[in-house]
């Protein structure tokens, strides 16, 4: 002991540890102090000093790794930098007034939660009209959910409060979630991330729409120290979010982005000037396109054309998007200037489609124009396609959809018009085609299910294939179980019934009616225990 | 009146993660029939449809201190889905009181009965016999301390052989080299230093570049029980009986029953905690009595594929007596008597500082040096997405926990100080429960 005494705790732990590694045979183990037994071999004294030491170290660590010295380090580095590397957030959660959600609720959404229920966003849906909050402890695994379902973000941050946004701003695969809450941290269109200002600017547009355009104006032409300039990609962003409550008063700012340098943000400014009627923009594009185009029918064809003279550019036209400033590559700027097609295209996707009942024909007779026209057919079909879809016009969606069910003309469909659209198929349903879209279609109809639609689902049963194989049954459902999760509970007695009445000739189409009404007792039991609350 | 469970208690039973959410989608009305619950007997009951054509049949007991199952379905898993969906719909509030029992849970509850009273009948018959014969158990006992002896002896010698050797050839603490060794500990009956002889090499693999430490810090513990044991007689009592512990010589309940010291109090549960042992799942529930502030510690186990029976909702408070095993530190108890005074989970427990914490758990050791860590409540404690806790001092610790466990913990404090119960080791602090907004959170 006399030996090492002038060592510290930890040299001699360092000693004893690097004699062990090389072995007492060939190294002389520190002296063992008081330890070591009478007849006891170098490595015996050696471990029984280790039993000691080591107890004494373990017994400091844990407190001496992080005494007070250290705190200041930690916060400096590790307190920005998280486990996942977000970015730094508030110290701790606002507080939240509301109630919590009972106890019966909690444990509902729990067990959904954990068995990744179907009937989870609908749950979130009317748990999140309670009122109430959500327990914290649920966050998580809903947040892990959410990453999966854009669909349920609304409801659930709703849900969780502030708190909630708190969270999720400490997870980097969380933090754009804040843009679904309540109300957004005002600091977040100070922030130096883009999506962190959008979020913040789509939310404060649904609120006040006049004084978000003003936000946005000023970001334009913020300059000076350390405003740095916006990226092209961020300017047509934060364009692209005017599109919440849009209105006439928008219309001077959008006309001005037009002289912006980016093409991407001249794009969206286009794109939403075509959706303003009174703009000057949408006059003038109305006004080439009837002094240009003519349309005129011969018997059920409808026939597209363009004036004879050649077409000139200017730079009236390049500004409102027509013409060279809008291709993007050697190609097609060769093409543009050789054909004009381009033109016609260019000129059709950026004029507001109201410009066309100018010729008195309905969208879907327009689009009866063939390729057996000319070759302005083909343009006109191009050039519909994308203003309808830049301008979600819901009317020329359902024309298209018409013609052919794409999935992003249905998204654009009105809610009443996506009914009338499945209820068509529904009555005209023995193709083959038509098993392979009513999934995509029955996604689209607004939710709840309306009684129409359940009503004509069930009378269409006993005639709809009635050879039909597992499988056909589970597609007419639709993917994912869609009538158990959107069929209002109420029709659990219809089902049921129907369920009855067709056992004994179509005996699959029985038990898979059976499962749904099973599913629509459970949702009536666990609705009617939020209304309880 | 008992109270029905919480649906985080009937989850604390799934045998594995993939269970309980199987339990929760049968945790709706839909696919039953048939289902009651009898408050006098604690006895749950119903059909579940099931994929074939007969639904199968499921019947729970509740009660506290003697959980079971019983399901016709073919499903190994222990309790099932069955079992687990129908705990959540009771605990829901969706099972109704009835007063009858239906014929076959009437028969399976009778023939449980039954066992059970032959079962006591079978220890008493022991225990008389061996009342009856004590020169047998003597003798039994001095051969079995004689092999432990043998094995202990050989294993402080390997130990030293290594040492003298050295601890740098990456032979030594292989898989080949460890597990006849560990054998042979096996053959000698001390079971406890088998268990640490046959971790050796994964805790080579886990200390990562400071293994040399870790590895020599174990082998000094397993000398310091070789050692403990042939001066057995020298030491104090109860220090024997820690010794014995750590070597693997169990003590059973009737001895604990009968010798152990009783602690009467109003037991608040702290927190619980599973973790795969060798083919096993061994379950740590930690309580303390609010008044005199004595922590115990109840195991449990369950076999492969199954949850341990015992399963004490976090938070609740009971009235119980506890039997403690005899130890130099006292902490491992049984549970004797014992009723749910609240399952009110609101009132957190008084808490203290990161720095008492850091003072118990060295007390801990100087007291039983073979101590993995030890419980503390830390009151005001903020954790934070590094992974780490500070207290009110500013002192902080690494919080040794899953990423699911730590979201978990971040969700409930929100960033603000809350009251947190783990257990404190070497490494740092392992979180297991925290109270907050009006409830106790286990993670």
């Amino acid at each position: 002991m006399n030996e090492t005494s002038h060592q510290t705790g930890s040299e001699v732990w360092q000693d004893l540890v690097s004699t062990a590694l090389v072995g007492t045979d060939r190294r002389t183990p520190p002296a063992a102090g008081e330890f070591d037994a009478p007849g006891d071999t170098p490595a015996a004294a050696l471990l029984s000093s280790a039993a000691l030491m080591s107890a004494w170290r373990r017994a400091g660590s844990a407190g001496s790794a992080y005494s007070a010295e250290l705190v200041g380090e930690a916060e400096g580095g590790a307190q920005t930098e998280g486990r996942d590397g977000a970015a730094p957030a508030a110290k701790s959660a606002a507080p939240d007034p509301r109630p919590l959600l009972s106890t019966a609720t909690s444990a509902r959404l729990t067990a959904l939660v954990a068995s990744r229920s179907e009937t989870l966003p609908e749950y979130l849906g009317a748990a999140a009209k309670t009122g109430c909050r959500a327990p914290a402890e649920l966050l998580p695994p809903l947040f892990d959910y959410a990453r999966g379902s854009i669909a349920v973000r609304a409801d659930l941050m709703k849900l969780a409060g502030p708190r909630g946004t708190w969270l999720a701003k400490q997870n980097q695969q969380w933090s754009t979630f804040t843009r679904y809450a309540a109300a957004p941290d005002p600091e977040a269109w100070r922030s130096d991330k883009p999506h962190e200002r959008i979020g913040y600017l789509t939310w404060f547009r649904g609120k006040d729409p006049a004084s978000a355009r003003v936000l946005v104006q000023e970001a334009w032409t913020q300059t000076g120290p350390g405003a740095g300039v916006l990226a092209a990609e961020t300017r047509a962003a934060f364009v692209e979010a005017l599109a919440v409550g849009l209105g006439p008063e928008d219309e001077p700012f959008l006309e001005s982005a037009l002289d912006d340098k980016s093409r991407q943000v001249r794009a969206e400014a286009v794109r939403l000037l075509a959706t303003l009627p009174s703009s000057r923009f949408a006059e003038r594009m109305a006004a080439r396109l009837h002094e240009w185009v003519r349309v005129s029918t011969e018997g059920t064809a409808v026939l597209v054309t363009l004036k004879d003279e050649p077409l000139a550019a200017t730079e009236d036209q390049t500004r409102d998007g027509i013409g060279e400033g809008w291709v993007q590559t050697e190609d097609e700027r060769r093409l543009a200037k050789l054909q004009p097609s381009y033109w016609l295209e260019d000129l059709i996707a950026s004029t507001p489609l109201a410009a066309w009942e100018h010729y008195g024909l309905l969208p879907a007779e327009l689009l009866r124009a063939t390729a057996a026209n000319r070759w302005e057919a083909n343009s006109c079909h191009r050039g519909w396609r994308s203003a309808t879809l830049r301008q979600k016009d819901p009317a020329w969606a359902e024309a298209f959809c018409a013609v052919n069910a794409a999935n992003d003309m249905l998204e654009l469909l009105s809610d009443e018009a996506a009914e009338r659209w499945c209820l068509g198929v529904v009555a005209s349903h023995r193709s083959q085609y038509s098993i392979h879209s009513t999934p995509i279609i029955l996604s689209r109809l607004g939710r709840p299910w309306s009684d129409a639609v359940c009503q004509a689902l069930l009378d269409s049963i006993p005639v709809y294939l009635p050879n039909a194989t597992r499988n056909d049954v589970a597609r007419f459902f639709g993917m994912d179980n869609l009538a158990g999760r959107w069929m209002p509970p109420s029709y659990v007695d219809a089902v049921a019934a129907k369920a009855e009445e067709i056992r004994a000739g179509l005996p699959l189409w029985a038990e898979d009616l059976d499962d749904l009404a099973s599913m629509l007792r459970d949702r009536a039991l666990m609705l009617a225990e939020l209304d309880t609350v | 009146m008992a109270e029905r469970w919480t649906a985080a208690q009937v989850n604390s039973l799934a045998p594995d993660p993939a269970g309980q959410k199987a339990g929760a989608k049968l945790g709706v009305p839909g696919p039953w029939s048939g289902i009651g619950y009898l408050e006098d007997e604690r006895l749950l009951w119903g059909d579940c449809k099931g994929s074939g054509s007969k639904p199968y049949q499921v019947t729970v007991s509740v009660a506290d201190s003697d959980t079971a199952y019983q399901c016709t379905c073919p499903s190994r898993k222990f309790p099932c889905k069955h079992a687990l969906g129908l705990l959540l719909l009771w605990a829901a509030g969706t099972v109704r009181d009835t007063e009858e029992l239906p014929e076959r849970v009437q028969a399976w509850s009778d023939s449980r009965k039954d066992r059970a009273e032959k079962s006591a009948a079978r220890s008493v018959a022991k225990a008389e016999k061996a009342a009856a014969d004590p020169e047998g158990v003597a003798k039994r006992a001095a051969q079995r301390a004689e092999r432990i002896g043998n094995g202990l002896a050989d294993l402080d010698r390997w130990l030293a052989d290594q040492i003298a050797a050295g601890l740098s050839d990456p032979a030594t603490l292989s898989y080949g080299a460890v597990d006849p060794v560990a054998k042979r500990l096996v053959d000698a009956q001390a079971s406890g230093v088998a268990g640490r002889v046959r971790t050796l090499p994964g805790t080579r693999s886990a200390a990562g570049d400071a293994w040399p430490d870790a590895v020599l810090a174990e082998f000094s513990r397993l000398h310091l029980l070789c050692q403990a044991w042939t001066r057995l007689a020298d030491l104090p009592p109860t220090m024997q009986d820690t010794v014995r512990r750590r070597i693997g010589i169990s003590v059973d309940t009737d001895t604990v029953r009968r010798d152990g010291e009783r602690v009467a109090g109003r037991w608040h549960v702290l927190g619980s905690r599973d973790r795969a042992a060798e083919k096993l799942t061994e379950r740590r529930i930690w309580l303390r009595d609010a008044e005199s502030g004595r922590l115990a510690m109840l195991l449990a186990f369950g076999a492969m594929q199954q949850a341990p029976t015992l399963a004490l909702p976090v938070g609740a408070v009971y009235r119980a007596e506890m039997a403690f095993h005899s130890e130099a530190l006292p902490l491992r108890a049984q549970m004797e008597t014992g009723e749910v005074v609240t399952t009110d989970t609101a009132a957190a427990p008084a808490g203290g500082t990161l720095q008492a914490a850091a003072e118990e758990f060295a007390a801990a050791l100087a007291v039983d040096p073979w101590q993995e860590g030890w419980p503390v409540v830390i009151a005001d404690a903020v954790p934070d997405r590094t992974g780490e806790l500070a207290d009110a001092q500013g002192r902080r610790v690494p919080l040794i926990s899953d990423e699911t466990a730590l979201w978990r913990l971040l969700a409930v404090s929100g960033g603000h100080p809350v009251t947190l119960f783990g257990e404190y080791t070497d490494a740092g602090l392992e979180p297991l429960t925290v109270w907050a907004d009006g409830s106790a959170v286990g993670l």
